[in-house]
């Protein structure tokens, strides 16, 4: 299952500047990490993606790396599908919050990410890199504030392509359903595995906070039960 | 294209004057006036619009002048001169304020006393009622007038109850200077109706936003203000919103921030609180103050926090506190991050991964 795009429509400003201004960034950094040779883009990762051994010992960039690690990614592929993501649900999100507040969400849900990350991956010293954890943020405030919005969503039934519009209810909640498993099987095995199931639940669960990021009249409209 | 936009304006006026019709038969006289008023600012020579008026309209005035118009264009309208007729021998029941009269007996005290209970329970519209049937039967008594004054929520009848009180006691400090505020909300039509708006007083908003767009040329203010007449219009169908309270709003929005530096500080102490340092404290604190005075700086005009907090001062005055506080609170927020940044590159720069 593959979310394509949002049908329903901005209420406040049609125009989603930070998800836009997000996605340009990200794709000029990783354009930039493709020009690299592969030893220099090791270098690049170590320095400024998220050490869970660094962290805890008060080594290397710290805060920094919190912040820079969400923009780094491990190739095309990983940048194309976080970016997608990324703008299907965030669209919307950014039009509920305003655009200065979404970024800082869409930030702090990347924090909490990689805090969770961190402290499960305590002794790990393998970078971790990529926007997942904060677009899992930005799934769940979709899925608070919009969970009967319908997504136009790609799916393969006995090799038959279609593309029927699904609650995004269902979607999000697929996407949450399959990182719990490996997740857990993660903790258990104590290894690292090459996705970061933990920050991507995380930076789901940090969707709460949405609630300090809602414009106003959001903000009462949700409270009132009437659709933002 | 000009006869098509003036059969399809047409048709839109019949559908509002039909609307208007069913909410006046309903007992919804505030929304059918701002229906009215909607028809006579595309229409002004709608003759039933401003009869209706002449019937619902609030003050006794607006429906005198409502009938004015009636007779304006078309003087042999009979419906409109026996109404102006009734008006000009009475006025109305239903009116809220009116003007001093000669002293009458004085009125039960104990209703002041049961009116101030009724507000603390909030229950303000009993109270509302009561306090007018006091002041119906003691006009001279100024508790009772800045009682009104604060629980009423037209502008008009606050400047009502204010000029008793002022007649009553010329030398009243409080009341000029609050005279003197909401004249000047009142040349802010916009402002107005948005502080109408975060009260939860729809009407009056769509009533006060309809006033501003008879007097606004610019055309993309125009079109902001409909489409803010036509929001508030759906809201009216979906009566169940209240805005949030002022103080809960600006806590909410300060929060944000204040998350983000503090997950900051803490990633950098390496996730261990007992690391903090007094600087990370004072940079934290920085970020809580700065976070509530941008909120604050960015509240609308006659927001109640920022009267509260600053009072009331003169408009350009009031700009230069706004453009103060909003650079200081800037600066609160932006410093303590700048330098937790730069404090990580430098243990960055500091770090030798050949020993890991």
């Amino acid at each position: 299952m593959f979310p394509l795009t949002d049908t329903e429509h901005n209420r406040y400003d049609d125009l989603p500047l930070m998800t836009l201004a997000l996605i340009v960034v990200n794709i000029i950094v990783t354009a930039y990490e493709l020009s690299l040779p592969g030893d220099e883009v090791m270098v690049l990762f170590n320095a400024f993606g998220s050490r869970p051994q660094l962290v805890l010992t008060m080594q290397g960039a710290g805060a920094l790396a919190s912040i820079t690690h969400m923009f780094l990614h491990g190739g095309l592929m990983h940048l194309i599908s976080n970016m997608w993501a990324l703008w299907v649900f965030g669209c919307r999100v950014e039009d509920a919050c305003g655009h200065w507040r979404f970024l800082i969400y869409y930030l702090v849900c990347g924090l909490i990410a990689d805090t969770v990350s961190t402290l499960i991956r305590a002794e790990s010293s393998i970078p971790g890199i990529g926007a997942s954890g904060a677009i899992f943020g930005v799934m769940g405030a979709y899925l608070i504030l919009y969970p009967g919005g319908r997504i136009r969503t790609f799916i393969m039934l006995w090799f038959v392509p279609m593309f029927p519009k699904i609650r995004a209810f269902w979607i999000i909640l697929y996407f949450l359903a399959i990182q719990i498993v490996p997740a857990m099987m993660a903790l258990r095995a104590q290894e690292d595995y090459g996705v970061n199931y933990w920050a991507h639940l995380g930076g789901f669960f940090s969707c709460l906070l949405i609630f300090l990021f809602l414009r106003p009249e959001a903000f009462a409209r949700y409270w009132a039960g009437e659709p933002i | 294209m000009g006869a098509n936009f003036d059969q399809d304006q047409q048709a839109r006026n019949l559908e509002l004057l039909r609307q208007a019709r069913a909410l006046i038969q309903d007992g919804h006289r505030a929304r059918a006036r701002a229906l009215l008023r909607q028809v006579t600012a595309t229409d002004p020579r709608n003759e039933v619009a401003w009869l209706w008026l002449g019937h619902i309209a609030e003050a006794w005035e607006d429906q005198v002048a409502a009938l004015d118009n009636v007779l304006a264009i078309n003087p042999n309208n009979v419906k409109a001169r026996e109404r102006l007729d009734q008006l000009q021998q009475t006025r109305p029941a239903s009116a809220p304020l009116k003007r001093l009269s000669p002293r009458k007996p004085p009125a039960d005290a104990a209703s002041l006393d049961r009116a101030r209970e009724l507000i603390k329970a909030g229950r303000r519209q009993e109270a509302q009622t009561l306090l007018l049937e006091f002041a119906q039967q003691d006009e001279h008594n100024a508790q009772a007038w800045w009682l009104l004054n604060d629980l009423v929520p037209d502008i008009r009848d606050k400047l009502v109850a204010l000029e008793n009180i002022l007649t009553l006691n010329p030398q009243d400090e409080k009341a000029q200077a609050r005279l003197a505020q909401l004249r000047r909300m009142q040349q802010e039509p916009l402002a107005l109706a948005a502080m109408y708006e975060e009260r939860g007083e729809i009407d009056l908003a769509i009533e006060t936003y309809l006033a501003a767009l008879r007097d606004m040329r610019v055309p993309e203010e125009r079109r902001r203000i409909n489409l803010r007449i036509e929001t508030l219009q759906l809201k009216q169908r979906q009566p169940k919103i209240k805005p949030t309270g002022p103080t809960l709003q600006v806590a909410r929005l300060a929060a944000g921030p204040l998350s983000f530096f503090g997950l900051l500080v803490l990633i950098q102490s390496g996730l261990n609180p007992l690391r903090f340092s007094w600087f990370d404290i004072l940079g934290v604190l920085s970020v809580a103050v700065g976070s509530l005075a941008l909120v604050v700086t960015s509240a609308r005009p006659f927001h109640p926090l920022w009267l509260a907090a600053f009072g009331d001062p003169p408009r350009d005055e009031e700009r230069a506190v706004r453009w103060g506080l909003g650079l200081a609170g800037f600066l609160m927020v932006l410093v303590p991050l700048a330098l937790l940044l730069m404090s990580a590159w430098e243990r960055l720069g500091a770090y030798s991964p050949s020993a890991h």
